[in-house]
């Protein structure tokens, strides 16, 4: 193509242009060349590793946190809920190119200004936001702490570079103390302390979500860069029985009480006699779980993790045993002495008793200890012990909270001399509240134990619903024990029974009162005692059970009935009206608890008389 | 573009006698109006392409200062289209013309260039080359790489009998012309745009026919002085430590940070490309992705069909600058067209190679395509220069006016069309 002008130029003895640019254009030609290659290396061949460390640098992944599960009450109420939170961050590096312009007039920039229109939104002191920003080294630290997602949005509008959100869940108690102790606690951190919210984690905690997302250099999510969301899982609802007004009211009887008779702590626990489910489960003190900080000994369970002896409600097991062992019956006829020398111990009532001729009905419902081993020492002690176990002593409850102690009945062997007499009236051995409640459970439910349970039922992240079974019920005396001792118990809780501070009025209530030698850990012995009210109503077809234990009560009285009484009166009057139960419409049947000596004995031969068959010590005369 | 050439003479009826298809395309860049096609057909797509991936690459970054994603798009193509008015007229200017401005317009480079450093002049990244009038920012450096061409080819055409006499050939062009202006950009510490203005000076002399000897000469000279520039900066030395040395793993090594970003761009670009518009790198992560790193955002999104086509584009204006210069009887249009060819193709391929690692970055726009209104309008500009040249060849002005409609002008670049299909 150069060929027509190369001459032209020969002619004048200089190279020839054409072939100059001819020149230039191959070397250009040659380095595109190359160019190309370096392309395709780049853009082909090298292309999948370097692609790889491009996408890595700009990936990011930010963990969307489940929502942990809700704990309701047995009608739905919220007792422990998640609530969106937000931690505001700031880099202070990207603030410093804050400008904040208002119709056209720059009215803050860089820190101060960002420290101001922060300050604006959320009331926090600028100058000390200002001293946030301008004193962090590096590039990140929290500007506000705990703010709601709402204010989040708004400190968001004010579009200050380099404030991002730390999103969170925060765990609310709504009902505060009264239901602390049984809930458990959740702090900042993720694992759970206590309660339903421990044993129940593994179902409330969801599985978090991922968000994976391509970011720009100025952390700009780029919308048409890679995008992978795993969305969370959020946590299943537990919905417990505990109706949490009742509890509310159980727990303000309850510290009232307490406060009252300046007593250690307390614990109300009320129970559904023919599922076993638990009503209330109130422990006072409790804790006040808005602290964002708790010590585990303020979040302790007393209600299943304190066991002492339970005292003379414990004589029900006694009772219930001599009953079925056919050593007794209702009105068998008691001699109870004054004095009882056993085991190298000499026994003593509380009161001495006012007349000493007392049915065996008599004898348990003025909670006689003379009475209870004159009759009680019948049975064997192999017996006695595995009575003892039948009605749940020594075994967990299995309710499923946290740190439940079974207690301990001692096994035959180790008894000393004294312990087979001392068990009879509830000493000697050891349980929690809720094991004696359970005892008086099986008298209201005609003899069958239903184990405790606390959890309605759960709704998973679907919000499917799922009842929890009620345990099946095991058989322990007959009904007709039951009902025997029922009618006793009748006898005790009423106006002119031994606890008529217990009495419901317009119920009949069957109950028990207990004021146990207590065992104190810090001082190493037996000091002051552990008062306590047991009890179920109404009786004739019980609907609940309620167990008020006050430790240590150091005023008013050291005595279950008149300390527990008034408590245990309260609430179940409470639970009864709320539950809709109606009052009884006939007078409560008088039980003859004494006798007369003199009298025919029925069924013996004519002249022996009912002191003669009666129960005495005879060991005492000889 | 051979291809389509070849697929379109082929399809229509041809008078004379059918030929194959290549040979049709050879008769055809062979003709008069191949070169004025050529130049025309690549500038315009270089310049349509730039439109295109300016609006992409500069759409997030517009987007967070002014709020709208078009910000730099409607500027540039307002730039665009001042460029190409320009070029429209300069493209009718006698080549008669053209010499009469040379020394009028060497003379106004030099003042505006002088002026970068007046109180009219500022500061842009470490570059004193701009100067701001009405409100509007201006680099005379781009304009001034014009003037050179046009007053290097005025010059030289008329001592292209004494070219072998160096004094001849540096006075007036080099001393003080060329000088004057590569001294003031040096000032400005614009290195890249005195690195093109160099190229074109020397160039020319190479073209003009100065013996090959004095190139020795001054290329040791030329090397010499672009290594004291470069150890005289610390960021110079870097950035060609960056290119030689096998430093750059991660963009977090000092230097690096541009450098792996454009390979990233590429290597996410692949074979095909992410897709217009769908550049990642673009997201505030590669420094001017509109404008000197452009390429990398056009082999991202349209793979490397995409950055191939531009080398493509850039291959084919250099072979038409040659045809013209080949074609031409005339010394002043050979050594202009050879000027603003080694303006385009030495800017390219600064460009290129600083944005594919062959090169150290030295920081020039890519003629014709990258973001930048001065650049734009001084590069179509170039481009009027050499469409006057094309226009210029014995022959091509008659072909061209000798048809009445545009429509037939078009289709003459087509062998047979023309005739054959009326």
């Amino acid at each position: 193509m150069a060929r027509r002008q190369s001459s032209t130029a020969a002619h004048h003895g200089v190279a020839h242009p054409q072939r100059r640019v001819r020149m230039l254009l191959l070397g250009t030609m040659i380095v595109f060349s190359l160019f190309a290659a370096q392309l395709v290396r780049l853009q082909g061949l090298d292309a999948a590793t370097v692609s790889a460390a491009a996408i890595d640098e700009r990936l990011k992944q930010v963990i969307i946190p489940a929502t942990r599960g809700a704990i309701t009450d047995v009608n739905g109420e919220p007792l422990a809920v998640d609530v969106d939170r937000v931690h505001i961050a700031v880099d202070p590096v990207n603030v410093a190119a804050y400008e904040r312009w208002e119709d056209g007039e720059l009215v803050g920039s860089g820190f101060s200004g960002a420290a101001q229109a922060v300050a604006e939104v959320t009331g926090e002191d600028p100058e000390r936001l200002e001293r946030v920003i301008s004193t962090t080294e590096g590039r990140w630290a929290y500007l506000v702490k705990d703010v709601s997602p709402e204010v989040w949005q708004q400190v968001k509008d004010l579009g200050i570079p380099g404030v991002t959100p730390e999103e969170f869940h925060h765990r609310l108690y709504p009902l505060g103390e009264s239901h602390a102790k049984l809930l458990g606690w959740l702090g900042a951190g993720e694992a759970p302390a206590g309660g339903v919210e421990l044993t129940r984690h593994d179902w409330l905690t969801g599985t978090p979500g991922e968000r994976t997302f391509e970011i720009g250099g100025n952390g700009e999510v780029i919308t048409t860069g890679t995008a992978v969301d795993t969305p969370a899982v959020d946590g299943g609802d537990v919905r417990l029985s505990i109706d949490s007004d009742l509890q509310w009211y159980a727990y303000d009887a309850l510290e009232k009480r307490v406060e009252e008779a300046k007593a250690l702590s307390g614990y109300v626990l009320v129970q559904e006699v023919e599922t076993g489910r638990i009503v209330t489960a109130a422990t006072y003190p409790g804790f006040d779980p808005s602290d964002p900080e708790q010590t585990s000994e303020g979040m302790r369970n007393d209600v299943v993790e304190d066991v002492y002896e339970p005292g003379s409600t414990a004589k029900l097991v006694t009772a219930a045993a001599a009953l079925e062992e056919g050593i007794v019956e209702r009105d068998t006829p008691i001699v109870v002495p004054y004095r009882l020398p056993r085991g190298g111990k000499t026994f003593k009532d509380a009161h001495d008793p006012r007349t000493p001729w007392q049915t065996f009905g008599g004898v348990l419902a003025t909670s006689s200890n003379m009475g209870t081993i004159l009759y009680g020492e019948k049975l064997e002690d192999q017996q006695l012990h595995d009575w003892l176990r039948r009605f749940g002593l020594g075994t967990p409850s299995g309710l499923g909270l946290p740190g439940e102690s079974g207690g301990v009945v001692p096994p035959v062997e180790t008894w000393s001399r004294t312990s087979r007499y001392t068990l009879m009236f509830g000493q000697g051995l050891s349980s929690n509240a809720l094991q004696q409640m359970s005892v008086y459970q099986t008298m209201a439910n005609d003899g069958v134990r239903i184990p405790p349970t606390v959890v309605e039922g759960t709704t998973d992240d679907q919000g499917r619903y799922t009842a929890a079974p009620v345990p099946e019920g095991e058989r322990v005396v007959s009904a007709e024990t039951s009902q025997t001792l029922t009618e006793i118990l009748e006898q005790v809780p009423t106006f002119f029974g031994t606890a008529p501070t217990a009495a419901v009025e317009g119920y009949h209530v069957a109950g028990k009162t207990s004021t146990a030698d207590r065992y104190d850990d810090e001082l190493g012995r037996y000091s002051r005692t552990t008062a306590s009210f047991i009890g179920y109503a109404p009786s004739d077809d019980p609907k609940y059970v309620v167990a008020v234990t006050i430790q240590r009560p150091t005023e008013i009285s050291q005595y279950g009935g008149t300390i527990s009484g008034p408590v245990f009166a309260d609430v179940m009057r409470y639970a009864l009206q709320k539950a809709g139960v109606a009052p009884a419409d006939e007078p409560l049947p008088e039980l003859e608890l004494t006798y007369d000596p003199k009298a025919q004995a029925p069924g013996h031969p004519r002249g022996v008389t009912l002191g003669d068959i009666a129960f005495s010590d005879e060991r005492a005369d000889g | 573009m051979t291809t389509q050439l070849t697929r379109q003479g082929s399809s229509r009826p041809a008078d004379p006698p059918p030929r194959t298809g290549l040979a049709a395309a050879g008769e055809w860049l062979r003709s008069p109006v191949a070169p004025y096609y050529l130049v025309l057909a690549s500038a315009a797509a270089l310049v349509s392409i730039g439109l295109v991936m300016v609006l992409s690459a500069s759409s997030v970054r517009s987007y967070v200062e002014t709020g709208s994603s078009y910000d730099v798009f409607v500027t540039q193509l307002a730039y665009a289209g001042v460029g190409i008015l320009l070029a429209w007229g300069l493209s009718r200017l006698p080549v008669v013309w053209w010499k009469r401005l040379a020394l009028p317009g060497l003379l106004v480079a030099v003042a505006l260039q002088a002026a970068v450093f007046s109180p009219l002049g500022g500061d842009f990244q470490g570059n004193r080359n701009w100067i701001f009038i009405g409100g509007r920012s201006l680099q005379p450096s781009e304009f001034a790489k014009l003037a050179l061409v046009v007053f290097g080819a005025t010059v030289l055409a008329r001592k292209r009998k004494v070219i072998g006499r160096v004094v001849h050939a540096l006075v007036p062009f080099i001393l003080p012309g060329a000088m004057l202006l590569i001294g003031l950009v040096v000032a400005g510490h614009d290195l890249g745009t005195a690195m093109i203005m160099v190229a074109i000076a020397g160039g020319m002399l190479f073209v003009a026919g100065l013996p090959l000897r004095w190139f020795a000469v001054v290329g040791l000279l030329v090397a010499g002085g672009i290594g004291y520039l470069a150890a005289g900066s610390g960021n110079r030395m870097q950035r060609i430590e960056t290119w030689l040395g096998d430093t750059c793993t991660s963009p977090h090594v000092d230097g690096c940070f541009q450098k792996v970003h454009a390979e990233y761009a590429l290597a996410d670009g692949g074979w095909w490309g992410l897709g217009l518009g769908a550049s990642r790198e673009k997201w505030s992560l590669l420094p001017e992705p509109h404008n000197d790193f452009i390429l990398a955002i056009i082999g991202e999104e349209l793979g490397l069909p995409g950055s191939l086509t531009v080398l493509l584009l850039f291959a084919v204006l250099g072979y038409a600058s040659f045809r013209i210069v080949a074609d031409t009887p005339y010394p002043f249009v050979r050594l202009a067209a050879a000027g603003v060819m080694i303006w385009m193709l030495s800017q390219a391929v600064l460009n290129i190679g600083s944005v594919i690692g062959m090169l150290p970055i030295v920081g020039v726009p890519l003629p014709l395509v990258s973001s930048g209104g001065s650049a734009l309008v001084a590069a179509l500009m170039g481009i009027g220069l050499l469409l006057a040249m094309a226009r210029s060849l014995p022959g091509c002005s008659e072909a061209l006016s000798g048809r009445s409609s545009r429509l037939r002008r078009t289709l003459a670049a087509f062998p047979g069309a023309g005739q054959g299909g009326r």
